[in-house]
């Protein structure tokens, strides 16, 4: 049966120590919280590892979660924080979205299959590179606010609190930053298809 | 691209593309407006990919997470029973310096079975405590007082480290 309680009736629980409320909060975000960090830190191992220091850290503040704020906000702006402490003390180049397999081989990442017809799958699988390919490529201003509106779901308002901007910097930005996004993949598209 | 298109087009992307929470003037711009009913379509087509260009779920990433989980609970609790470890110790270490609870001191000179019947402990209990303060009035009698107070505020010490480094585990969890 799918879990139906809320997230913060669910972290309200982990403060007290209720590691199996907990681990469903860690189900129900951890694939959001490792693409936003992959994207951001530009390298899945270390989005992993990260992503497992986040959740340690809301599991060790979770008392202290204030309510009048969405889980999901604060869940990100520990992600966010982390990641960009991490940024700042590596330096960290961001790197091709890849994975290295067991026999060393590189490989794009995965992405889940969206629905049951075999030729759509291929070509959201298709069309779901090229969008994280051009994500990586945008300006890092604008691939932030794209994560933290479409990985993390922050409102407008949300991000404009968290980065500290005006409202309308936000909505230009990320205006900006789909006209983008928008032109790569009409690009990727003719380029695909012949004719 | 004019003032009303992006402005429109500013209302679609961060709408999705939808139309129907868009206010009325911008829907009749977009019946009006080739470029921004395009636009839309993009918008649409964005937001259904950014659905699915998520990684896939990963079990074994959770599983490590909770492991992770377990290990910080346990260590917090540990961490928090630091202090009354120091404090069973402090007033140990206090009670030997004072002489308070040699073998011959009161508590080994009430009687066992009045103890355990009045207050409910058993008799191992109470010859516990009594062989503890033996041993203790023994180490008195043998470890330099000076020691003792060496090793209370080395106690004391801990304790002051301990709650440090447990509230710097906390802040840094925020
Ligand atoms: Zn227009």
């Amino acid at each position: 049966m799918p879990e139906e309680r809320s997230d913060e009736a669910l972290l309200a629980r982990a403060a007290e120590g209720d590691e199996v409320a907990f681990g469903v909060l860690v189900t129900r975000y951890q694939r959001r919280v490792v693409g936003f960090l992959v994207q951001m830190v530009g390298d899945v191992e270390l989005a992993r590892d990260l992503t497992q220091e986040v959740f340690l850290r809301v599991w060790g503040a979770a008392a202290s979660f204030d309510d009048r704020y969405r889980f999901t906000t604060w869940l990100f702006r520990i992600a966010h924080n982390l990641a960009i402490d991490h940024l700042r003390k590596r330096k960290l180049p961001t790197t091709p979205l890849t994975v290295v397999s067991g026999e060393g081989d590189e490989q794009t990442m995965p992405i889940p299959a969206p629905d049951k017809d075999p030729m759509g799958h291929l070509e959201n699988h298709e069309l779901a590179g090229a969008l994280r390919r051009a994500i990586e490529g945008l300006r890092d201003d604008y691939r932030e606010l794209v994560l933290l509106r479409h990985f993390a779901l922050l409102s407008y308002q949300e991000i404009a609190e968290l980065k500290g901007m005006p409202l309308g910097t936000v909505k230009n930005k990320l205006f900006r930053a789909h006209s983008v996004l928008r032109e790569e993949l009409v690009g990727y598209r003719q380029g695909r298809i012949p004719g | 691209m004019n003032v009303e298109c992006q402005r429109v087009q500013e209302l679609l992307a961060e709408s999705g593309g939808r139309t129907d929470t868009l206010p009325e003037d911008a829907v009749r711009h977009l019946g009006a407006c080739q470029e921004c009913a395009r636009a839309a379509e993009q918008e649409r087509e964005l937001a259904r990919l950014l659905a699915v260009a998520l990684p896939p779920e990963d079990a074994a990433l959770t599983e490590r997470i909770m492991e992770a989980v377990g290990r910080r609970r346990r260590a917090q609790r540990l961490l928090r029973l630091l202090p009354l470890a120091a404090s069973v110790l402090l007033v140990l270490g206090a009670a030997v310096l004072l002489g308070g609870v040699p073998g011959s001191g009161l508590l080994a000179a009430v009687p066992g079975t009045a103890v355990a019947g009045c207050l409910g402990l058993t008799g191992g209990a109470i010859a516990w405590v009594r062989s503890v303060a033996v041993a203790a009035g023994a180490l008195a009698s043998v470890v330099p007082g000076w020691v003792i107070w060496g090793a209370m505020l080395l106690v004391l010490g801990g304790l002051l480290v301990g709650r440090r480094l447990l509230r710097r585990l906390e802040a840094r969890q925020r």
